[in-house]
């Protein structure tokens, strides 16, 4: 059984760098998305059960490409010691703050390449963007099924069987391979491959990729303008004096002014 | 007609000579294939440490005790044929073995009560019923030595054939108790001794495998099968009898985590008795025993014929790391280095920001710095620990000395020792590698640090890594600030407070620094020590990374050590370390003795009573 | 540009027709999922509502709404927050080979762009992008409050497109308690200055009065044992960042604020004007905490009407 997995070399958005009051997209360093982590665990012990290969796949949003590149196989290297066979990392210019779209595109378009696919696996969403959309897009593109927010995961046959967790629900479905499935924080523990295992992992092969390499042109829906970080700074505000309600109102009357109670 | 009591006694005597014979060249044999060297002046070294156990601890004493009685007893057995006739020789013979004698009856309480304790133990840790057999039978076993020798010395005074008759029988089957159970330990010991705490086995050197020399696929960490410890490890599970000194100092054994020292040392030594050196250990020793130790040392310290536990603890934490088998707390220490290059999981740049307020430069502003000071992670983050980094600034800045530190800024990280201990070796000689080169390319020549880990890794673990360490002087602030008082530099004056010391595990038990601390505060105070300090000091719990994560308990180790350090009365306890500071201070909230006891460094006594 | 915007979501999401609104000069129509009153959109300004009375699955969903937005032409489509719609829209937004943006906080209409602005970088940045063409937008209706513009609404009932792909072979309730407090946008924060395990209630009165997790010191979850481990806030428990962190009874250590530093608004109630908390907060209240929460749960109560 081959499984497909999606990895995102995310922004690092604990260690944001900012100049000038604008977040500096190209000085903060990526990170492999948390939530990744736990599909890549996933993919691992699929393989493990049922044997096959892991497949990763992943495609850089930030640049400078140039720097980035070594930036990224350094990442993908620990996604590989984690237990993935292989990675292919698509960059190019043109990918550089696209959209979504763009990028199920160019994951759908690798996924068909790579021809014989069971299971396709990615995170519920990613730690920078927290939009969720590329799983169920890549599914779209690729006319297979979706599941989403698994938390537990069963292969019987060729079925996939897993429980989801919504928001007051805990759903079990099923449904036919090959089939896109994305999942939780709670689905695994993802084992932290130790040094050594990094290291060893230079043998397995990251296919590096570009749009001109898989016949594709995309153009950009849209274009992201500025991106300025949110203060966090403490007002430092004291409320010693004054009876218990007085306290209160002042208190309330503060966190409706910040935007954060809004009075029916 | 040969008197037949006389022949029987030479017969015995005859026997007794074969078993000597065959203690001694077991010991030889053994140390011969234990790879110790074998010279004249490591015996006499060895010697000493022995005779100067009996100053580490009442166990120390014991095991001396026995060792002389064993040896004095063998003396006695052989010269029997020339003084058995002389009624003064028993006199004399008698008065000589005494004190030793005492010495065996104090061996042989201390070993009921290490039985009663391990019934106990082994009831809390479930231990098969296998186990419990084999336990009882190797303690009973040592027991009987110790009443054998005992009565070997003790009838001495009794001079007469029939008695000198059972005096060779109960010898001769002392004897071999002996030759099969007290060899190994002792050769160990005479392997072992000289092996620092800090000495663990390094199962590679990262440099090999950057610089190509060996493949990372080829090298393992951690230990998959007892076959894959080094041969002192193994000698030291062999040389295990269940003396019980690791289990009485374990921090962990003493608040009820799964673990006693004693027992993982001797499943293992069971593991490889039965199912043989290809055997995993990980079948008989669970994760969270791994997890419990806080690589205090105690136990290694303690035991009085060398056993290792930490280093093998931490082979089978390597093992587990390997195989990924960590929780989410674990885990995001490692994620938290990788990602963040620091423990705290905060964002490195700006870490030492709030120091150049206090007017510190970092190593680029100034060049010509004679100390690197190193802050740490705690002293970088931990709002409470930058007080104690900011009480030494301002300390220096009295003695006029603060243009002659300065501070990596942006660029210091972790130094390792949390990645090291966890059992990350490969994750730890990176971090070393990449510290050395920044030492390297700073002209780094003296480090100052407030934390007893940094201390202990940059001082033994990093010159393993890279010889260069070695001319590179480290000290911990409690060494420098003695130097600034002794000297004049900075005054101190003397209150009347009375304190008590906590030392940490890796300043005072790892690097035997415990008499700064105690030069400083009898110059400010009044010292009342607590029963377990300098190198016998009992951990706060923070140590081998377990600062980071949690293990199940009965009691933390935290509020054990305070519930010690109270009992003194002292109105402040000092600590050298800010994890240990931290742990003390939480236990203090958390039992709610806030106002009863301040928890404070070294550098924060001495700032309170500069005298200018 | 020509736009036609299309709200989609049940009759409780009507605060997207807020967003909607400043598209100015568009006709605003709503897919409404259930039932709902017709007449109460069209009070702000909804002109046509599809209904949708059945419910089907994301994938379907996904397959009707893309079926819907090609019929009408719709080149702004805007739908709730929810893990349904995580789902199906973005599939819809693929087959559309459109742009979804999330956490969505305001639109300009600027000539032949859209200039929208939204929550993004892990919630540590306002991103403002410009799109041209059809978008999708989503956000949650609470941020939103549409004014009135009443019209009447023509109302048709929507045919939903069913494929049925994925099997539901159970459904099951969430037990209780069960928080995933890493996620939560408001956290009410309990320490050691509650003395009880009982007088937690009070805490967990205001937490519902705000719609918040609550959250707790290390003491409370790991010695005490008055709250399960999934509570525990700090350097050895979880990491939070709400929106708002009210923490109760908490001196503020170290180890505590390792786990809360990010947190957009930290509000400190304590009654020791000296606790390390007030030198890390936005607003601090000095007061006993058994006179304040029941005053503040009840002042609560009255603005949100809850
Ligand atoms: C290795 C390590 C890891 C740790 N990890 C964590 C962690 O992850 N998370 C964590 O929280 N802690 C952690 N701690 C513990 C931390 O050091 C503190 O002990 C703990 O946070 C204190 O909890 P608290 O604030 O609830 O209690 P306290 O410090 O006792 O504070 C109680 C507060 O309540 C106030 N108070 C009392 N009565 C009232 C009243 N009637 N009205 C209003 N206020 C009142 C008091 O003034 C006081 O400030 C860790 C400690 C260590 C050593
Ligand atoms: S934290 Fe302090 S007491 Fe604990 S092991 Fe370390 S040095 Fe020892």
């Amino acid at each position: 059984m081959d499984v497909v997995v999606l990895v995102k070399l995310a922004l690092d958005t604990g260690q944001l760098r900012v100049s000038e009051g604008k977040v500096d997209v190209e000085s903060t360093p990526l990170k492999v998305s948390d939530i990744d982590r736990n599909a890549v665990e996933e993919a691992v012990r699929v393989r493990e059960r049922v044997g096959g290969l892991v497949h990763v796949v992943s495609i850089l949003k930030y640049g400078p490409i140039q720097r980035r590149l070594q930036e990224a196989e350094g990442l993908l290297r620990e996604v590989l010691a984690m237990g993935a066979d292989d990675a292919y990392l698509v960059a190019d210019e043109a990918l550089i703050g696209s959209d979504q779209s763009v990028t199920a595109k160019v994951i759908a378009s690798i996924i068909r390449r790579l021809g014989k696919y069971d299971l396709v696996i990615a995170g519920e969403a990613t730690v920078d963007g927290y939009t969720g959309q590329v799983g169920p897009r890549v599914a779209a593109e690729l006319g297979i099924p979706v599941v989403t927010y698994v938390r537990e995961l069963r292969i019987e046959g060729s079925r996939v069987v897993a429980k989801r967790d919504l928001e007051d629900a805990v759903q079990t479905v099923e449904t036919p391979l090959p089939a896109l499935v994305t999942v939780t924080r709670e689905i695994n523990t993802p084992r932290i491959p130790t040094l050594l295992q990094i290291r060893a992992a230079v043998r397995k092969p990251i296919g590096k990729l570009t749009l001109a390499d898989l016949g594709l042109t995309l153009k950009p829906t849209i274009k992201v303008e500025s991106a300025v970080p949110m203060q966090v700074k403490r007002r430092g505000v004291v409320i010693r004096e004054g009876t218990v309600d007085e306290k209160a109102d002042r208190l309330v009357q503060a966190l409706i002014q910040e935007g954060l109670l809004t009075p029916r | 007609m040969i008197n037949q009591g006389l022949l029987l006694a030479y017969i015995l005597y005859a026997a007794n000579v074969g078993l000597i014979v065959l203690i001694i060249t077991r010991l030889v044999k053994e140390a011969l294939g234990s790879g110790a060297p074998i010279s004249v002046n490591r015996f006499t070294r060895f010697i000493t440490h022995e005779v100067k156990s009996i100053r580490k601890s009442v166990v120390g004493a014991m095991h001396l005790a026995i060792l002389g009685a064993v040896s004095l007893s063998i003396l006695y057995t052989l010269i029997y044929p020339w003084v058995y006739r002389s009624q003064l020789a028993h006199y004399i013979m008698f008065g000589v073995a005494s004190p030793l004698i005492v010495g065996l009856i104090g061996a042989f309480a201390w070993r009921v009560q290490v039985l009663a304790r391990s019934l106990r133990v082994h009831g809390k840790l479930n231990v098969s019923g296998e186990f419990r057999g084999r336990s009882i039978r190797l303690q009973g076993v040592l027991m009987g030595v110790i009443a054998l020798t005992a009565t070997t010395l003790a009838t001495s005074i009794l001079p007469g054939l029939l008695y000198l008759n059972v005096k060779l029988t109960v010898a001769a089957v002392d004897y071999m108790l002996v030759a099969i159970f007290y060899v190994r330990p002792e050769v160990n010991l005479y392997a072992d001794f000289d092996r620092a705490l800090h000495d663990i086995r390094m199962p590679f050197n990262i440099k090999d495998v950057i610089e190509g020399r060996v493949d990372a696929s080829q090298v393992s960490m951690g230990v998959s099968r007892l076959s894959e410890l080094d041969r002192y490890e193994t000698l030291s599970l062999d040389a295990c009898v269940e003396i019980g000194a690791c289990e009485e100092s374990c921090p962990a054994t003493v608040a009820g985590r799964p673990l006693s020292p004693r027992v993982l040392v001797r499943k293992l030594a069971m593991l490889k008795g039965t199912t043989g050196p290809g055997s995993n250990p990980l079948d008989v020793v669970s994760d969270d025993e791994l997890w419990a130790c806080t690589t205090c040392g105690a136990c290694t310290y303690n035991c009085p014929v060398g056993v290792r536990h930490v280093d093998i603890i931490i082979d089978l934490r390597r093992r587990l790391v390997e195989l990924g088998r960590l929780d989410q707390k674990k885990s995001n220490l490692l994620l938290n280095l990788s990602q963040y290059g620091n423990t705290m999981g905060t964002p490195n740049y700006g870490r030492h920001e709030w120091l150049r307020e206090l007017g510190v430069k970092t190593v680029e502003e100034n060049p010509n710095f004679q100390y690197l000071l190193w802050v740490g992670c705690m002293g970088s983050f931990d709002s409470r620990a930058r007080e104690i980094v900011k009480a030494l600034i301002e300390v220096l800045r009295e003695a006029g000395l603060l243009d002659e530190i300065a501070v990596l800024g942006d660029e210091e990280t972790c130094c390792g020792d949390p990645a090291r201990r966890l059992g990350e070796e490969g994750r730890f000689q990176e971090i070393a590698l990449r510290n050395i080169e920044l030492f390297r390319k700073y002209g780094v020549r003296r480090i100052i640090t407030i934390c007893p880990h940094g201390y202990n890794t940059f001082k033994n673990d990093y010159a393993k890594v890279d010889p260069w360490m070695r001319g590179v002087e480290v000290y911990h602030h409690v060494e420098f600030l003695r130097g600034l008082v002794e000297k004049g530099v900075v005054k101190v004056s003397m209150g009347n407070i009375v304190f008590t010391i906590h030392d940490p595990c890796y300043l005072a038990r790892y690097n035997g620094v415990v008499e700064p601390q105690r030069v400083l505060i009898s110059r400010i105070g009044k010292l009342r020590e607590v029963r377990y300090h300098g190198a016998q000091t009992f951990c706060c719990g923070a140590g081998g990374a377990n600062y980071w994560y949690d293990v199940p308990e009965e009691r933390r180790i935290s509020h054990i050590r305070l519930g010690q350090l109270m009992e003194t009365g002292a109105q402040a306890i000092v600590t050298l370390c800010p994890f240990c500071n931290a742990m003390l201070n939480d236990a203090a909230r958390v039992k709610g003795v806030e106002g009863k006891v301040k928890v404070i460094d070294i550098a924060e006594v001495i700032r309170a009573h500069l005298r200018s | 540009m020509a736009m036609g915007v299309l709200v989609v979501g049940s009759i409780g999401d009507i605060g997207l027709v807020g967003l909607a609104q400043r598209f100015r000069g568009q006709d605003v129509h709503y897919l409404l999922t259930g039932q709902g009153d017709v007449v109460q959109l069209g009070r702000y300004g909804v002109s046509r509502v599809y209904q949708l009375t059945t419910g089907i699955d994301e994938y379907s969903f996904s397959e009707t709404l893309t079926d819907l937005v090609n019929r009408g032409s719709y080149s702004i489509i805007i739908t709730p927050v929810n893990r349904f719609y995580r789902t199906a829209v973005p599939m819809a937004a693929q087959r559309l080979s459109a742009p979804l943006l999330t956490d969505v906080i305001d639109v300009k209409p600027i000539d032949n762009e859209l200039e929208v602005v939204l929550n993004s970088f892990g919630n540590r940045a306002q991103v403002t992008v410009k799109v041209t063409g059809r978008v999708l937008l989503m956000a949650p209706p609470a941020r939103f409050k549409p004014s009135e513009n009443p019209v009447n609404a023509s109302i048709e009932p929507l045919q939903p497109r069913v494929v049925n792909v994925v099997k539901v072979v159970s459904t099951e309730g969430k037990a209780k308690g069960g928080v995933r407090i890493e996620d939560a946008e408001l956290i009410v924060a309990v320490g050691r200055g509650f003395r009880r395990r009982e007088d937690l209630k009070l805490a967990f009165e205001l937490a519902e009065v705000l719609g918040a997790e609550v959250g707790c010191s290390r003491p409370i979850a790991a010695d005490l044992k008055w709250l399960s481990e999934d509570h525990w806030i700090g350097l050895s428990g979880r990491r939070v960042r709400p929106r708002l962190y009210i923490a109760i009874g908490i001196s503020g250590q170290p180890q505590h604020l390792a786990g809360m530093m990010e947190s957009r608004t930290v509000v400190v109630i304590n009654n020791d004007p000296n606790a390390p908390f007030f030198r890390n907060c936005d607003y601090g209240v000095v007061e006993d905490l058994y006179s304040f929460i029941p005053v503040l749960t009840r002042r609560l109560r009255d603005i949100l009407k809850r």
